[in-house]
């Protein structure tokens, strides 16, 4: 029988006729080690590791420094059950060796749950205990663990100290999983760090023998198809997310991404939240992947989603253009927090996941699948980030053109203004599956171009023609004819039927009143008349709805005619 | 002053502490400003604005550069302060007392209401005792056992020592000390302990153990 002890100096065992020196180990935490669990899963690692695969049985002193409450040996015992590379010999007997009694040690550890499980022995510091247990060894009385699952789902680990915060816990653990499925080499620095700690932390060991996690990439599953530029903002970017988001989108050239690269330690929430905004302003993405915990005080107990600072990012993000497409990274899994942060402007979210709920592998594969699938489905909506812009800039437009007189110019300006508001409205409302929300948008833009085109316009009863403005400048029968623009004669109605269409009166607007174009660049007046056409055909039923680019090319001429007006 | 605190995440310390630190007379914070001036002040090898304190503890992770740990461990040596080194990666506490006191300890373990017991046993006068912060209330329990373990081994090698090989733990004596104690314990150092002392002292110590439960 091969048989091991390990001590502090602390055992009587340890004479050579009980114990041979080979047979010894002192467990001796040097002054310069500041963290027992790389310690011991060093020594695991090394020869001691490698002594203990020719091992039978293995006897620990349950405390293993002069503090004895620290019960080393406990902790090392949790290890050698839960180290991976030790195979079969993780589940070698151990028999702790102490004057308490399993009960005692029972109320005093902060992690007794091994005591109770199979291939767990304790004997008192005498002889006659040893001898005994040794003869019950070589009568095969003293068993190994045989149930791993048993043992597994009997023992409680708890998180160290402070990473009672479900955030840090959930962050790392999702980490390792989505580098592991996206099949990510560990040298990465940061991920080497997180897998670094991940191997040695105990509380780790015990998850990932809870819930094991193999890469299986099917990573043409995670082709993203759309184009656009993702901005990520997370506190723990350099632990590792940061690394496994670019090798992700790597996977999508047409998608540009970039994270804010600060640190965010020991910044006040106000100077994050300006950050954010600073840097949302700079790159303009189409998308942004927040997390909501960016500050230290967003980790206080009771604190309420809104309260958070992500949560704030969120809103200020919403104000710079409402379209930009932000997704919640967040490893809160509370639906009520979701909806909370959803009626903020939340358009998706993907949860980090925990050991506390969805553990499988599958889990982690679909969840990968599904952020893909919602960085797809956001970013066909990037042209709302454009077309809500250009409004706001016509909107600019207007408070330029606005006057402090109460007179039928201002009535008009506020009309506009309001007829803008509405088509913002309308833009947030779209829905790609929905078609008639592209159509409300687009007629909401028809109108308020025909209230431009309804305040300019001019009848003059002196001599029967119609004039642009109180200026009267001369209305001419524009029409287009193969892409040909001719101006045609002064419009003098023929009959009472006679009068200038949408697009003659658009077309003159532009070409004569505004002068936004001229005889020789005339594609904004090709642009009217193909939106006149497109939306009498639908009027008409001879056409289902609006694109997308008949939404772009009506806003664009939206903006140009706003920034025409004059009194 | 009792205790200096080094610490450059002020979030966290509100955030963890249990109590308001900044209201203990006994307690010195150096954060912000401060903490960048005695960083600057360690590394020119002025230790000069720690001599006041009895203990000190400092965030690890913020004394990124090692010379500076090594410094602090050096001057706590020299000038037998207590050390107290916390960080949020450290998993399990180690204690050690080798001419002072040194803790490794996690920040949230450093924060929570032990620091309180800690600051209440030395305000009534006793020895500043870094083992309350590790184990609270039980701190003694963890005195007790070694203690314990001492003698069984002794004992299972029928070893011939002296009153001064138990190493007893001057924090503990009084708890350990009755009728069938006392001779051992309050009499010459250097006198042999029979087999009988022996006995009684373990048969004291497994009620003390027993109670402190």
């Amino acid at each position: 029988m091969k048989k091991r002890l390990i001590h502090n100096n602390n055992t009587s065992f340890n004479r050579k006729d009980l114990f041979p020196l080979t047979e010894q180990l002192v467990f001796d935490l040097p002054l310069e080690v500041t963290d027992v669990d790389k310690y011991i899963n060093d020594l695991l690692r090394g020869d001691f590791g490698k002594d203990l695969m020719t091992a039978d049985i293995v006897f620990i002193k349950v405390a293993l420094s002069e503090n004895y409450l620290e019960y080393l040996g406990i902790r090392l015992a949790y290890h050698i059950r839960l180290t991976k590379h030790l195979d079969a010999k993780a589940n070698i007997p151990i028999v702790f060796i102490a004057e308490e009694d399993i009960q005692f040690i029972g109320i005093t550890c902060a992690d007794p749950s091994i005591l109770f499980t199979s291939g767990i022995y304790r004997i008192s510091e005498n002889f006659d205990s040893l001898k005994k247990i040794l003869q019950e060894m070589t009568q095969g009385v003293i068993k190994p663990l045989t149930d791993k699952q048993r043992f597994i789902d009997s023992v409680v680990i708890n998180p160290p100290a402070n990473y009672s915060s479900h955030h840090s816990i959930a962050n790392e653990w999702s980490l390792l999983r989505w580098s592991k499925v996206l099949d990510l080499s560990e040298e990465n620095s940061p991920l080497k760090a997180t897998k670094e700690n991940i191997d040695n932390l105990l509380y780790y060991k015990y998850l990932l023998t809870k819930y094991p996690v193999e890469g299986e990439p099917d990573k043409a599953k995670y082709h993203i198809d759309s184009k656009g530029k993702i901005l990520y903002i997370d506190d723990e970017w350099q632990k590792g997310w940061d690394i496994v988001l670019k090798a992700f989108f790597k996977l999508s050239p047409a998608i540009k991404f970039s994270s804010l690269e600060t640190s965010f330690k020991e910044k006040t929430e106000a100077e994050i939240l300006e950050l954010c905004k600073a840097e949302t302003e700079k790159i303009e993405p189409d998308l942004i992947i927040l997390d909501l915990r960016l500050s230290d005080t967003d980790f206080e107990m009771g604190k309420k989603p809104r309260e958070m600072t992500g949560c704030k990012v969120l809103q200020a993000i919403k104000k710079i253009n409402p379209c930009i497409k932000v997704i919640i990274f967040t490893a809160s899994n509370k639906v009520w927090n979701l909806l909370e942060l959803q009626k903020e402007g939340a358009d998706g979210f993907i949860l980090k996941e925990s050991p506390e709920y969805g553990t499988d592998r599958k889990t982690t594969r679909t969840t990968i699948k599904e952020f893909a699938d919602t960085v797809k489905d956001l970013l066909q909506y990037t042209f709302l980030k454009r077309f809500y812009s250009m409004c706001m800039l016509a909107a600019g437009e207007l408070v330029k053109k606005d006057t402090d007189e109460a007179n039928e110019y201002r009535r008009f300006i506020n009309e506009l203004k309001k007829q803008l508001e509405i088509i913002r409205s309308s833009l947030l409302l779209i829905d790609l599956n929905k078609p008639s929300t592209i159509d409300i948008a687009f007629l909401g833009c028809y109108n308020l171009m025909e209230q431009v085109k309804n305040y300019y316009l001019r009848y003059d009863k002196k001599d029967y023609a119609f004039y642009l403005g109180l200026d009267l400048e001369i209305l001419k029968r524009y029409s287009v004819t193969s892409n040909k623009l001719s101006a045609g004669e002064m419009f003098v109605p023929n009959d009472r039927n006679d009068r200038p269409s949408w697009f003659t009166v658009q077309a003159a607007l532009f070409l004569d009143y505004f002068r936004i174009s001229s005889p020789s660049s005339y594609q904004d007046v090709l642009n009217l008349k193909s939106i006149a056409d497109k939306r009498n055909e639908f009027v008409h039923d001879k056409k289902t709805g609006f694109s997308i680019e008949d939404l772009g090319m009506i806003i664009d001429l939206l903006y140009k005619a706003c920034g025409g007006i004059k009194e | 002053m009792l205790l200096a605190i080094l610490e450059d995440r002020m979030g966290r310390l509100a955030r963890m502490a249990t109590f308001d630190l900044k209201k203990r007379p006994e307690i010195k914070i150096f954060a912000g400003g401060e903490f960048t001036h005695i960083l600057a002040e360690l590394r020119k090898g002025n230790t000069n604005m720690l001599q006041e304190f009895d203990s000190i503890a400092a965030h690890r992770s913020a004394l990124k550069d090692e010379h500076l740990i090594t410094q602090l461990e050096t001057f706590c040596q020299n000038n037998k302060k207590n050390l107290i080194l916390f960080s949020g990666s450290i998993t399990s506490g180690v204690f050690r007392d080798q001419g002072y006191q040194f803790l490794l300890i996690n920040s949230k373990d450093f924060y929570s209401a032990n620091l309180e017991l800690f600051l209440e046993d030395t305000i009534a006068g006793k020895k500043p005792n870094l083992l309350i912060l590790q184990f609270g209330r039980r701190w003694k329990l963890s005195l007790l056992l070694y203690l314990r373990n001492h003698i069984v081994v002794f004992s299972n090698n029928n070893e011939l020592i002296r009153v001064s090989d138990l190493a007893i733990n001057s924090q503990i004596i009084n708890d350990l000390t009755d009728d069938t104690t006392k001779a051992l314990l309050t009499g010459n150092q250097y006198a042999a302990v029979s087999p009988d002392q022996m006995r009684s002292l373990r048969s004291r110590l497994d009620y003390v153990i027993n109670t402190t439960v």
